[in-house]
Order: C-alpha cells, then sequence, then structure tokens
C-alpha cells in the first residue's frame, strides 16, 4: 500500500472518532478493495498451508496499510471496526449476489439446518443472519456492533473491548446474549419456513 | 419485533439468570416474571439458544473462515448435489471434494454397477462450447491411451440442468499434495513417484497430448503404489484459442489452431508452471517436464524451488534470470541432483526434451538406488509400500483454485497504452485518438468469459448482473443508448474508415446510417427526446463539428462547428455542452450554447499546464452545473472531477480522487452520481466506475482487463465499448520478409523492442501488472526478465549492445534509466525532469537523446549515457533518432502544434535543421536510420501499418514489411541491419450492454 492511502486512511479514521460519520463513508472505499481482494486471495490458498489466525486477516489488511510503529493503538482498533463493517458487507453483498444467481432472484427461503455451522447454504444462512443482525442492532446498538467485530471482523474479546473501549466482561456478557438472540431469531424463521 | 424497551428488560433478565445456577434460575425467573408469561419465554428461548450455542460454537468462527468457499470458490463450492440424486446413469453418493474446476462426488453407475468419481465442472468453465469440445476431445484421447498411469474417464456428459460432467474412475488412496503434508518422502520414493507420472506423460505426449497442470493435487497415489495422473486435458478448458503462429504472408489455417491461456484464466499454481507458460507461449511437452522437475523437487524437499512469500516473487523467480538455486537435501545422490536440474532449466531448449529420456534417467537412477538400498540390507525393500494411515481417504480430492490469486490479476494484465502514448493524447487536441487506432478483426476467437467474473474477484459492484454484446463488429469505436433504451447508436471502423451504425435493441437489427468515411466519431449523443442522435466528428480536413441526425431516417445537418468533445444536453435539451480547444490561445473552453448551436457562452477556461477534457462532460439532472474532467501536471499528470456550477460560475472539485485519465462521463438520472470511464494508472485499464454525488465515493462496477471506452445510460443499463488487446513479437530477415518468425506474445500493447547485440531483443510488455522489460534471443530462446519493478518501456539498446536505456515510472516521474543488456544490473537514472519518453543511444555509445514533454512544448535533449547534464537539442520536436554516422539526429515534430507531419533533420552539433521531411503522423510512429541517408518509419494504408524506408539522397519510398492487417507497436533493427524485430498486434472491441445498474 502506498503511504498515501496510509496517511489518507489514518486522516479519515481522525475525522471519523471526531465524530464526522462522512469519513466512514469515504473510507469505506479505500479499504473494501483491498480486504476483498485479500479475503480473496487469503481464502484462496491452500488452507493447510495457512492455518488462518482469528484476525489474520484483518492484520493483514492493516499491515498492508499502515506502518505499525507510527500508528497508534487508536487507529489500529478503529481501523479494525471499519474493516470489520467492510467485511461483513462485502460477504453479504457476494451472498446475496451468488443466493440471487443460484434462486432466480428469489428471496430467500431460509433453511437452517445447519445454523450453527453455516454448513449446506452459507450465503442463504449468512443472509438470514445479516437480517437478525439489523434487527439487534436496530433495539441493541452496542450489541450489533459486538458481533459485526467479533463475527465479521474476527476480532478477539479483547480487541474487541479496545475497538470499543468498554471492559472485557461486558464485551464477553454482551456477546453471548447477542448469539443467544440471534441464535433464537434464526431458529424462529427456520422453523416458521 | 421487540421493542429496544422490551429488549432491555428480556436482556437484564437473561443476564442475571445466566450468572445463576440452573437450580437458582426457576426461582429468579418466578420471582421476576411473575405473571408476564411472554417475557418469561422470550428469557427461556435465550437461555435454551444459549445453552446450544456453547455445544455448537455458533459464530464462533469468524465469518471469513467459513465464507472461504463462498468468496474463493463459489463456483465448485456447493454441495449441488445430494445423496441419492441422479446424474444420468448415475447416483450421487457422496462429495469428495473439490477439484479443479469442480465438486467431485463419489457416484454409483447404475449400469455397470460400479463406484465412479463424478466430476462436475462449474458452469463458468463451461460456457465456451468450442472449449468444452476440445476438453473432450482431449479427455478422451487421454483416456484412450489406456496407461495405468493415466485416470480413466468414463464419460463425458451434460446434466439435466446443463451442467457438464467427467465420469471418472475412483481412485482409492490420496494426492500427492496429501502426502507431501503428511510426510517426508524418501528419493527413492520420490522417483517411484515421479517415474510414474513421466510415464503417463510420456504416452500422453506421444498422443499430441500436453497436460499443461502437473502438481501434487493432480497425482493420486493408491495404497498398491500405483500413481494415476488426473486432469489430462482439463486445462483445455480454460484456454483460448488463436491461430496457429504462421509465417507471414501464408493463408490462416483455421484447422490448426493452437492454444494459449487467456487473460484471466491462466489456471493452476504458479509454483509450478514453466517460464514459458508464464510468459504465455506456445506450449509443448517440454512445460510438463518442467512442471514435473518441481514436483520431483518438492517430494524431496517439502518445498519449491522458487517459494517466494507471494506469487509474485515466485513468478519473478521462475520468469527471472537468475539459475534456480536446487537446495535439495545432502543425502540426495549427485546423479539425482543433475536429473532434477536438467528438469528445471529455465530455457526449455536445454531442459530434458522429451519425458521419455526424463523417465529413463529415472528409471536408471532408481535402478542405481535399489541395488544400494539392497547391499546396506535396509528393510526398505522394494516396492516401496505408499503406506499411509488411512488408505481410504477421499479420492480425487484435488485443489482449490489457487490460481486465482490476485496476482494472476496482474499477470494476466492486459497492457494498455502507456503513459506515453496517452501523454500525446492528453496534449494533442487534433491527434489521433485513443481509440481510433486502425485495427482489423483478429481471427481470434474471443469468448467472453463469464467466468472471468468469479476469478478476478466478483465485480466490485453487487450490481454488475450481465453483461452482453449487442452489434458485434469487433471494431466499435464508441457507443450510446438513446434515454428510452430502444436505440443504440455506435460508430465502427473498417479500413481506416468509420461508419454510424443504429441498432434497434427490441430486434437487436443493426443499420448502418452514416456510410464510411476517412472521419473519426468522437463522442454520440441521442437528444432527451430520443429523436435526434448528435455526434461530435472529425470530419476528413481535420475539423470537428457537431452534427444532428433524425433517428428515423436522413441526412445529418451540422450544427456547430469546432467542438472537439462530445456534447453534453441541458435537462430540457434547450442547450448543449462542449470543450474545445482554441489554438490560438492556446486554451481550452467548455462552452454553452443553444441546441442550434446559437449563442454560445464560454463557462470556464484551462490553459498553462491545465486541461479541460476533450473526451466527454456531463450536465447535471437538476441543471446546475457540468461536471469536466479536467488535468494538471503534479508529479505526472492527474484529472480531477470537477463540478462548474452554472449559477454561481463557482468550481468544486467533486472528490478526492485523481485520475490518470477519465474519459467519458455520464451523470444517472437520479443524480445519485456519475458513472464514467477512466482509469487511475497509466498502465491501468479503462474501467467504468460509479462515483457517488455529493458525497464523491468511488466505487468500481467493472473490475476486469477489459477496456471500457465509452458510457452511457438508460435505466438500468450501461453502455459501452469493451476491447480486448494482444500483440506478438516476431523476428524476419529482411532478405526475406516472408519468412517471419513469431517468438513471444502477450496481452495488451507492445510497449517498445530494441535489438541489444545480435544475440538479445530487449522489449516491454505487461508483467505483474506493470510494464517490464524482458530479453529474448531472435530464435524465441532464453525469454528472460529483466525488470521487477515500476513501468518500463521504449526500450533502446547502445550500439555496442552492453546497455539498453529506456523510460520508466520507477521513481517519480517518467524518466530515462540505463542497465544492463544482459541481466539488467547496474541501473542508473538518468533524468529527473519527468516526462521524458524515446530514448535513442549515439552511434559512439556516448549520448542518449530523448524527448521531454513536460513542458508545453516537446523538447528533445540529449544526456551523457553513464549520467550528466542534459543538453537541448531542438524545441518543439520529439523522438530523435542518431544517424549512424553520428552526424545527424532526425526528430519528428510536436504534433500538438500542428499538423504537419514533419520530420527534420539536425546535425548533431546543432544549427538550423537540414532537412524536412514527410512522414506520416500517427500513433507508435518511430524513425530509425538505416545508413546515413535511408530512414525507416511506419504508414499506414487502409488499417494496415507496415515497415516503409525513404532515401533521403533520391526521396524513393519502399514498402518494406507487407502486412495486411494489424498494427506496428515497435519495431527494431538487428545491429548488423539483416533482421528486423516487430511488435504487431491489434484489439477487438464491441459494444457492451451492462444491465442492473441501480
Amino acid at each position: 500500500m502506498t503511504t498515501r492511502s496510509s496517511a489518507e486512511i489514518t486522516q479519515l479514521l481522525r475525522k471519523w472518532s471526531m465524530g464526522d460519520d462522512k469519513a466512514l463513508e469515504q473510507l469505506m472505499p479505500l479499504v473494501y478493495d483491498e480486504l476483498h481482494r485479500l479475503a480473496e486471495s487469503y481464502l484462496r490458498r491452500e488452507r493447510r498451508e495457512h492455518t488462518l489466525q482469528p484476525t489474520a486477516l484483518v492484520n493483514e489488511l492493516f499491515l498492508k496499510f499502515f506502518d505499525q510503529n507510527s500508528t497508534s493503538w487508536q487507529n489500529r482498533a478503529q481501523f479494525f471496526g471499519v474493516s470489520a463493517q467492510i467485511m461483513r458487507r462485502i460477504l453479504v453483498d457476494h451472498a446475496r449476489a451468488h443466493y440471487a444467481s443460484k434462486r432466480g432472484g428469489d428471496r430467500f427461503a431460509v433453511s437452517l439446518r445447519d445454523v450453527p455451522a453455516f454448513g449446506a447454504q452459507p450465503d442463504a444462512d449468512l443472509l438470514a443472519l445479516h437480517d437478525v443482525l439489523n434487527h439487534l442492532e436496530e433495539i441493541d446498538p452496542v450489541q450489533g456492533r459486538i458481533v459485526e467485530l467479533r463475527f465479521f471482523g474476527g476480532l478477539t474479546i479483547r480487541e474487541t473491548a479496545e475497538v470499543m473501549k468498554t471492559s472485557h466482561a461486558t464485551v464477553e456478557r454482551e456477546w453471548r446474549t447477542a448469539k443467544a438472540f440471534l441464535k433464537r431469531e434464526l431458529t424462529r424463521i427456520a422453523d416458521s419456513s | 419485533m421487540i421493542t429496544h424497551d422490551r429488549w432491555q428488560r428480556i436482556k437484564e433478565i437473561f443476564q442475571s439468570a445466566q450468572e445463576r445456577t440452573p437450580t437458582e434460575r426457576l426461582d429468579f425467573l418466578n420471582q421476576v416474571c411473575g405473571d408476564d408469561k411472554s417475557i418469561r419465554e422470550e428469557v427461556e428461548a435465550l437461555l435454551t439458544a444459549d445453552e446450544s450455542n456453547d455445544s455448537d460454537g455458533f459464530l464462533s468462527t469468524p465469518a471469513y473462515e467459513f465464507a472461504a468457499g463462498m468468496l474463493s470458490d463459489e463456483k465448485v463450492r456447493a454441495n449441488e448435489f445430494e445423496a441419492g440424486q441422479k446424474v444420468g446413469r448415475y447416483t450421487i453418493l457422496c462429495p469428495l471434494g473439490c477439484g479443479g474446476m469442480g465438486q467431485i462426488y463419489l457416484a454409483q453407475d447404475e449400469q455397470l454397477g460400479r463406484k465412479i468419481a463424478l466430476k462436475l465442472i462449474a458452469r463458468e468453465f463451461a460456457t465456451d462450447p468450442r472449449r468444452v469440445l476440445r476438453f473432450e476431445q482431449e479427455a478422451r484421447a487421454a483416456s484412450a491411451l489406456n496407461h495405468p498411469n493415466v485416470c480413466v474417464i468414463h464419460e463425458t456428459g451434460v446434466t439435466d440442468n446443463q451442467r457438464h460432467f467427467i465420469a471418472m474412475e475412483h481412485i482409492q488412496g490420496i494426492t500427492l499434495r496429501d502426502k507431501l503434508t503428511r510426510e517426508p518422502i524418501a528419493p527413492l520414493e520420490a522417483i517411484q513417484i515421479a517415474r510414474q507420472v513421466a510415464e503417463a506423460l510420456a504416452a500422453a505426449h506421444a498422443a499430441g497430448i500436453v497436460h499443461r497442470d502437473i502438481k501434487p493435487e493432480n497425482i493420486m497415489l493408491r495404497p498398491d503404489g500405483y500413481v494415476k495422473v488426473l486432469d489430462f486435458g482439463l486445462a483445455k478448458l480454460t484456454e483460448m484459442i488463436v491461430p496457429e503462429p504462421r509465417l507471414e504472408g501464408q493463408p490462416v489455417q483455421h484447422s490448426s489452431t493452437t492454444v494459449r491461456t487467456e487473460s484471466g484464466t491462466l489456471m493452476g499454481t504458479v509454483k509450478y508452471m514453466s517460464p514459458e507458460q508464464l510468459r504465455e507461449m506456445q506450449l509443448d511437452e517440454r512445460t510438463d517436464i518442467w512442471s514435473l522437475g518441481v514436483v520431483l523437487y518438492e517430494m524431496l524437499t517439502r518445498t519449491t524451488p522458487f517459494e517466494s512469500r507471494n506469487p509474485n516473487g515466485s513468478i519473478v523467480l521462475i520468469v527471472g534470470p537468475q539459475t534456480p538455486v536446487l537446495d535439495l537435501p545432502d543425502h540426495v545422490p549427485t546423479r539425482f541432483r543433475e536429473i532434477v536440474k536438467k528438469a528445471l532449466e529455465k530455457d526449455r531448449v536445454n531442459r530434458y526434451q522429451s519425458v521419455t529420456k526424463f523417465a529413463a534417467d529415472l528409471g536408471a537412477l532408481q535402478r542405481e538406488l535399489e541395488r544400494e538400498t539392497e547391499n546396506d540390507l535396509t528393510p526398505h525393500r522394494l516396492p516401496l509400500p505408499l503406506a499411509w494411515s488411512t488408505a481410504e481417504v477421499s479420492g480425487q480430492k484435488t485443489r482449490s483454485l489457487t490460481a486465482g490469486s490476485a496476482i494472476f490479476d496482474h499477470l494476466k494484465s492486459q497492457a494498455l497504452h502507456t503513459a506515453d502514448s496517452l501523454f500525446t493524447e492528453i496534449r494533442t487536441h487534433k491527434a489521433a485518438s485513443l481509440f481510433a487506432g486502425v485495427t482489423v478483426v483478429l481471427a481470434l476467437l474471443f469468448a467472453i468469459p463469464n467466468f472471468i467474473h468469479w476469478f478476478w474477484g466478483p465485480p466490485a459492484d453487487d450490481a454488475l448482473a450481465e453483461m452482453k454484446f449487442a452489434a458485434n463488429s469487433g471494431t466499435s469505436v464508441t457507443s450510446a443508448i438513446s434515454k428510452n433504451g430502444k436505440l443504440i447508436a455506435h460508430a465502427e471502423e473498417q479500413g481506416g474508415q468509420q461508419r454510424l451504425m443504429l441498432t434497434t435493441t427490441e430486434t437487436n437489427s443493426a443499420v448502418e446510417v452514416i456510410g464510411p468515411d476517412y472521419v473519426r466519431y468522437l463522442g454520440l449523443t441521442f437528444s432527451p427526446d430520443n429523436l435526434f442522435l448528435y455526434f461530435t466528428r472529425e470530419d476528413t480536413d481535420g475539423a470537428r463539428n457537431v452534427y444532428r441526425l433524425r433517428t428515423q431516417g436522413g441526412v445529418p445537418t451540422k450544427v456547430k462547428e469546432h467542438a472537439d468533445s462530445p456534447i453534453t444536453f441541458s435537462p430540457q435539451a434547450k442547450q448543449f455542452a462542449f470543450v474545445r480547444f482554441d489554438t490560438a490561445r492556446d486554451e481550452y473552453l467548455l462552452i454553452v450554447c443553444d441546441a442550434n448551436g446559437a449563442n454560445e457562452r464560454v463557462i470556464a477556461t484551462r490553459n498553462n499546464h491545465e486541461t479541460l477534457s476533450i473526451y466527454g462532460l456531463a450536465w447535471s439532472p437538476d441543471g446546475s452545473k457540468i461536471v469536466c474532467p479536467t488535468g494538471r501536471w503534479d508529479q505526472g499528470f492527474h484529472i480531477d472531477l470537477v463540478a462548474f456550477d452554472l449559477k454561481d460560475n463557482s468550481q468544486h472539485v467533486i472528490n478526492e480522487q485523481s485520475w490518470f485519465m477519465v474519459y467519458q462521463i455520464v451523470w444517472r438520472d437520479d443524480m445519485s452520481g456519475l458513472v464514467i470511464c477512466a482509469r487511475e494508472r497509466e498502465t491501468t485499464p479503462f474501467q467504468l466506475w460509479r462515483i457517488s454525488y455529493p458525497a464523491g465515493d468511488v466505487r468500481k462496477i467493472t473490475s476486469d482487463l477489459n477496456e471500457y471506452n465509452s458510457v452511457s445510460l438508460a435505466g438500468d443499463k450501461i453502455v459501452t465499448v469493451r476491447q480486448d488487446r494482444s500483440w506478438r513479437l516476431w523476428v524476419a530477415d529482411v532478405a526475406d520478409l516472408t519468412k517471419a518468425k513469431q517468438i513471444t506474445s502477450g496481452t495488451g500493447f507492445g510497449y517498445g523492442v530494441t535489438w541489444a547485440g545480435n544475440g538479445s531483443i530487449v522489449y516491454s510488455s505487461m508483467f505483474l501488472d506493470h510494464l517490464n522489460l524482458s530479453r529474448i534471443a531472435p530464435d524465441g530462446s532464453g525469454n528472460v526478465l529483466l525488470t521487477e519493478a515500476g513501468d518500463n518501456y521504449n526500450p533502446a539498446a547502445s550500439p555496442d549492445g552492453r546497455f539498453v536505456v529506456f523510460s520508466s515510472k520507477q521513481s517519480n516521474g517518467f524518466n530515462l534509466w540505463r542497465m544492463n543488456a544482459r541481466d539488467g544490473s547496474d541501473l542508473q537514472q538518468l533524468t529527473f525532469t519527468d516526462g521524458n519518453f524515446y530514448p535513442s543511444v549515439s552511434p559512439d555509445n556516448q549520448w542518449v537523446a530523448y524527448d521531454s514533454l513536460v513542458t508545453p512544448k516537446a523538447t528533445v535533449w540529449k544526456v551523457p549515457s553513464y549520467g550528466g547534464t542534459p543538453v537541448k537539442v531542438a524545441d518543439g520536436y520529439r523522438m530523435p533518432a542518431f544517424s549512424r554516422d553520428n552526424q545527424w539526429i532526425a526528430v519528428r515534430y510536436d504534433e500538438i502544434k500542428s499538423d504537419s507531419q514533419d520530420l527534420l533533420i539536425y546535425h548533431t552539433s546543432g544549427g538550423d535543421a537540414v532537412r524536412n521531411i514527410k512522414i506520416p503522423r500517427m500513433d507508435w510512429q518511430r524513425v530509425y536510420w538505416l545508413d546515413d541517408h535511408t530512414l525507416s518509419y511506419l504508414k499506414s494504408i487502409d488499417g494496415a501499418v507496415n515497415i516503409w524506408t525513404l532515401n533521403l539522397e533520391t526521396g524513393a519510398e519502399k514498402q518494406l514489411t507487407n502486412f495486411n492487417s494489424e498494427q506496428i507497436f515497435s519495431y527494431a533493427w538487428s545491429p548488423d541491419f539483416k533482421q528486423v524485430a516487430y511488435q504487431r498486434g491489434g484489439k477487438i472491441s464491441n459494444v457492451t450492454i451492462i444491465s442492473s445498474e441501480r
């Protein structure tokens, strides 16, 4: 990554942290392509040769964009947050496109045979999850964000706490609750379809 | 729907309940929920869910990990077929895994009562029936060999839902890849495996079949010691059919085709690819020898000889000039090392010439080692048990498609106009346009590779749903769709002439509305009421005017004189806007006038190193502003999208993104943004982008390696012209030019060739996403990469053949560099001003003459070959060429200032020009001295470019080559002037509709 990108991202992150929501929108495209590309090449590798680390993907992205020594943890945390959001967007977009192409564009009928493992129909499952996560975000933005960071960003509890500027225990508790909520909602959808 | 407040309450109870033991929990719930049954149910449901989460690990794996299949191998991912399902006469039993190009299942052949492996080819690979046919032919041919080491293919066919499948021998065993990851392989065992692979290959080669994708994933090991090679013929699915390289002047033999890996579809893992494969040369059996050599090496070391942290690195190692470092363990016998070394000779001329010899050497070594082993009385007697713990492992489980790595995007990158030719464009308002170059359709049978989308990654924009061709002449120049979506206009070119076509989208029938003439259509615009087609055209006299034509038929009427850009209408179509370059004042003007051409009003101007785009501008749907790309120099050339406000005359840049080049642009009807065709860097292709407004967010609509050259919108459709390009490097004897030989080829255009001594030709081509220089012998051997970074082109060798000077963007801007001609060493930067191109080395090797384009007026300079202070040679000229006696420099007049085709000749010591000669002004023009009174140059007649010579004393012109199609991008004379090397090529451009632009 060029220093230009790095500087730009740092600046946008700063703006964003100072409450400028537009900065996030500007940040998105900068990170989107790179994350997308990275995710693709990353996931396409022989899995056995490259054991995935929990935060490896965003870490790698981070390394691409920043000289770590010159970047504060603050930036790093924010960056991870943004990356998680973008990762979600990528995966959902992808699932949607893929699902539509497979089902002729029909609204997905969720069959959550394998919700926990996201086995048989990862795209449908992911879209269903995305929907219920949207719901969760409405009623509990904090939990929504935790799910995004943990599940889509691959952040650990500690990292999530750092990004959210909250305690380890809180993240753990809210994460657990959020998961229960999501699972229950997904099960409901599955049962009713 | 749970509300926020209610959720807070539920959450609180749930979390408190969780902290309690199950027994305490009941009491607690009774207590807090009381009679509120529904809240209690909610909490209990959560608790149940929580319990199951603990046991099933819900969401415990990051999304991207489980989404691996979704993001990367979506075409081979899903188990689309379930157990019990019938595919023809086969019943699916269970999935075996993902193999090359498709999912593999274990299935029961009901007719013959046997188990088989059924590979379902992903749709993306089976879009082109010709490729499928070729694959089937080759798969069958390989299968017919009936060789014990070749996996038998029982049948190929198509399922009810049009999926191609291969029914093949079910091999119980593991892949060599599996084995490699589990345990080390002893030398003797490695030989045994390699030898069986070699024998399979020998049989195939004898039948004229090259595998092209030998790697551990394609080699199966059976428990009984048999080795089976999989996937013969599969490479055919991803290859492009191109005409056989032939002697110039001979008729094309359509029956004889050879294959070249198609842009963007190169399969296989880089690590096993031969240098010639990475270079996309014509492949023969020796590529398999190389790949098997790599596999052999890996068996001995568990790593490959070209291991690098990223595929880019591997590619550089494979293609670069370095001899491979074969770091074999000490216990590997010398004889063995020699075999490996010989299989891994970069130049295939030095490699094993036949796999039979390779196998024979392995056989001899095997016997030798066996004797030693017996003498040692080691317990491992032959046949060595190929033991593994679980023999019944999923059979043909092969590879994940590593070929899709992002690097391949780069590797296969299409080369595009370089900065150099673009500078000409940017600076020229009357010079040949980017897209109007003369071409003739190649006999290439391009299929539109739909799978290119997944291959390059899915389109960056989810709205990109469909692409289909409308009118296909292969030579489309520009296009436009009417607002109601019913008409598409496009201009196409044939033999240097352009004609205008109108297509009714409903019937897809095209009619010629203006016949061919020596004009250039610069932009087409339908009036908002769909009744008229306006177009800006460069007429035969070089004047650029706007015309109006009834879409119902009629003759065009001129509505505006001297407009250099396409036009854009105001919302009510009462006015239109365009850009004019005022030659007298050296100024670009943004002009608005009435729809009939009257009442001109200048909205904005640019001069003095800054430009307004003459390629397209867009009036906003609310009428308030016009967006026009503007150019500036600031460490290279940059284009910004600037909105010119019509009410308060203010100007503002839409976003911070700057481009190297923006071509056409169009507003979306709801004013939510613009769609533009633009390139970010000088070497990236023109792609379609969406710029949101007012936020200015940038997103790619297309994300591939083609070029998109125009853009217009109608509803959810984008209409554009999409272009594919390729080149080939030929060498010919001047004595008999009909006997030319193609020595290499590539995608994109050619960017310069020079002859560095009789032993090697240095040329520029797109490699690793950048233009790089390579060296190749005139017979096509010894192709090595000389540069690794930056964009390097316009190579010019010193007459002594020792060094090469070239334009490069390795540091800021475009400057000249020098390197050792043999291996690219001793890099030195010679100029530092930016904008320096077309070097030429003096006959005494002491000076390098070159262009400087950074000032408004082109200048010619010279600088000492080993560095020093540049000296100005001439003003207003470019592309210098030294005469052989070092007496003269020929320079071309800077085309921006004049229509002149002048070539001036100066004495090297300075002074006034002594001669003024007419040569054609055209893209890629280059002049060389053949002797002290003869020049060579390029000339285009009816679209075919040839090399011509001019005798300065007699004025006699002579056509040297005799091509009747294609461009010559560059050419160079051998030091003895007995041979000439040239890069020729062409492009295919078609009108393309992209649907679902929301």
